[in-house]
């Protein structure tokens, strides 16, 4: 059985999907392996992914926010990324690559809040779901962009 | 093969011990209560072990050498843990106020209120504690570089906030240089 689990911060919004990881004695109510997720980022967009985009984003977000905390702002990914993130005018801009035919990149500009927001979020993955089982699927793979654009302001979302 | 040898316990440099004291302090200036709350989290943690009253609290934090009086005994891998742990705690209580300075989707006049109340407890709070022939203390005091060092320490606490925020702290406490 699907299940779904959502955290929610002032300007995101995450939510993931997955199973229960029955073979860790998890019970069925448990989320204990990620299948997919969306995440919403107010102001801006809503993507949908699989576990592997996910991935890719914690693999750039996560050490980049490490480094802004050391005082040094560096881009991480790279132009073959899925996911790219720099500094970038006072703030951060979040580059999504498609690996979708003639389909032009997704750049997203975060201020300092709206990063601090995704990082709470992202943090969440320490809580106790697991990756599961890869099945080869490239992390190059399309992050998927919902077509309607999320209209409400950043200051109207709620807080978690 | 030959045993893997033991990793010794690694404390804070100085560097770090003293932005750990000065985001501690922004916590006191974000909250007048601040001071307070410390001690009470401590106790709610379980800390009580390390820190068992309000004044092992404060002589732990003394260590810094940008203090007015300082200590030279330096403070174990516990301690720091412990202090570390404490402002992780802040910052999450404190992240809305600490996400309300950082976004630029405030109204400007706002913002820079909120600013200005901040950077003046600050300054209070580091006119009062810290020695002001100490560089550190006097490139926070300055009216150049203050704001930009004040905006410093309100993002490292926001990205301290959350279930990673020890660790990413932890590490980058670590990495300033002794």
């Amino acid at each position: 059985m699907k299940l779904t689990s959502r955290y929610e911060q002032t300007s995101c919004r995450l939510e993931l999907e997955g199973l229960p990881d029955v073979s860790a004695g998890q019970g069925d109510q448990s989320l204990g392996i990620l299948t997919g997720f969306s995440l919403a980022l107010a102001g801006h967009t809503e993507l949908e992914g699989k576990r592997e985009h996910l991935q890719a984003l914690l693999q750039v977000v996560m050490p980049y926010a490490r480094h802004l905390l050391s005082g040094v702002a560096r881009p991480f990914g790279d132009e073959v990324s899925p996911v790219l993130i720099a500094p970038h005018d006072q703030g951060h801009q979040l580059m999504l690559r498609s690996s979708q035919p003639n389909t032009e990149p997704l750049t997203l500009q975060l201020d300092d809040a709206e990063l601090a927001d995704l990082v709470r979020c992202l943090d969440l993955r320490r809580r106790g779901w697991s990756w599961g089982r890869s099945k080869g699927t490239s992390t190059r793979a399309s992050l998927r962009r919902r077509s309607r654009q999320r209209t409400r302001s950043a200051s109207s979302a709620s807080s978690s | 093969m030959a045993d893997a040898p033991v990793q010794p316990q690694r404390s804070l440099s100085r560097r770090g011990l003293e932005r750990l004291d000065l985001l501690l302090l922004s916590a006191e200036a974000l909250d007048l209560n601040g001071g307070e709350a410390m001690v009470w989290l401590s106790e709610e943690m379980g800390l009580t072990d390390l820190f068992p009253n309000r004044v092992e609290l404060w002589k732990r934090r003394c260590s810094n050498p940008l203090r007015r009086t300082t200590r030279r005994d330096r403070i174990t891998e516990a301690e720091a843990d412990g202090l570390i742990r404490i402002l992780n705690a802040l910052a999450d209580r404190l992240y809305p106020m600490l996400r309300s300075l950082l976004s630029s989707a405030e109204p400007p006049q706002l913002s820079e209120q909120r600013w200005a109340l901040f950077r003046g407890r600050l300054q209070e709070l580091l006119k009062e504690r810290f020695n002001p022939r100490r560089g550190g203390v006097q490139r926070l005091l300055d009216p150049q570089e203050g704001p930009q060092l004040c905006r410093e320490l309100i993002q490292t606490m926001a990205l301290s906030a959350g279930p990673g925020g020890f660790t990413r702290l932890k590490a980058s406490l670590m990495d300033a240089a002794a």
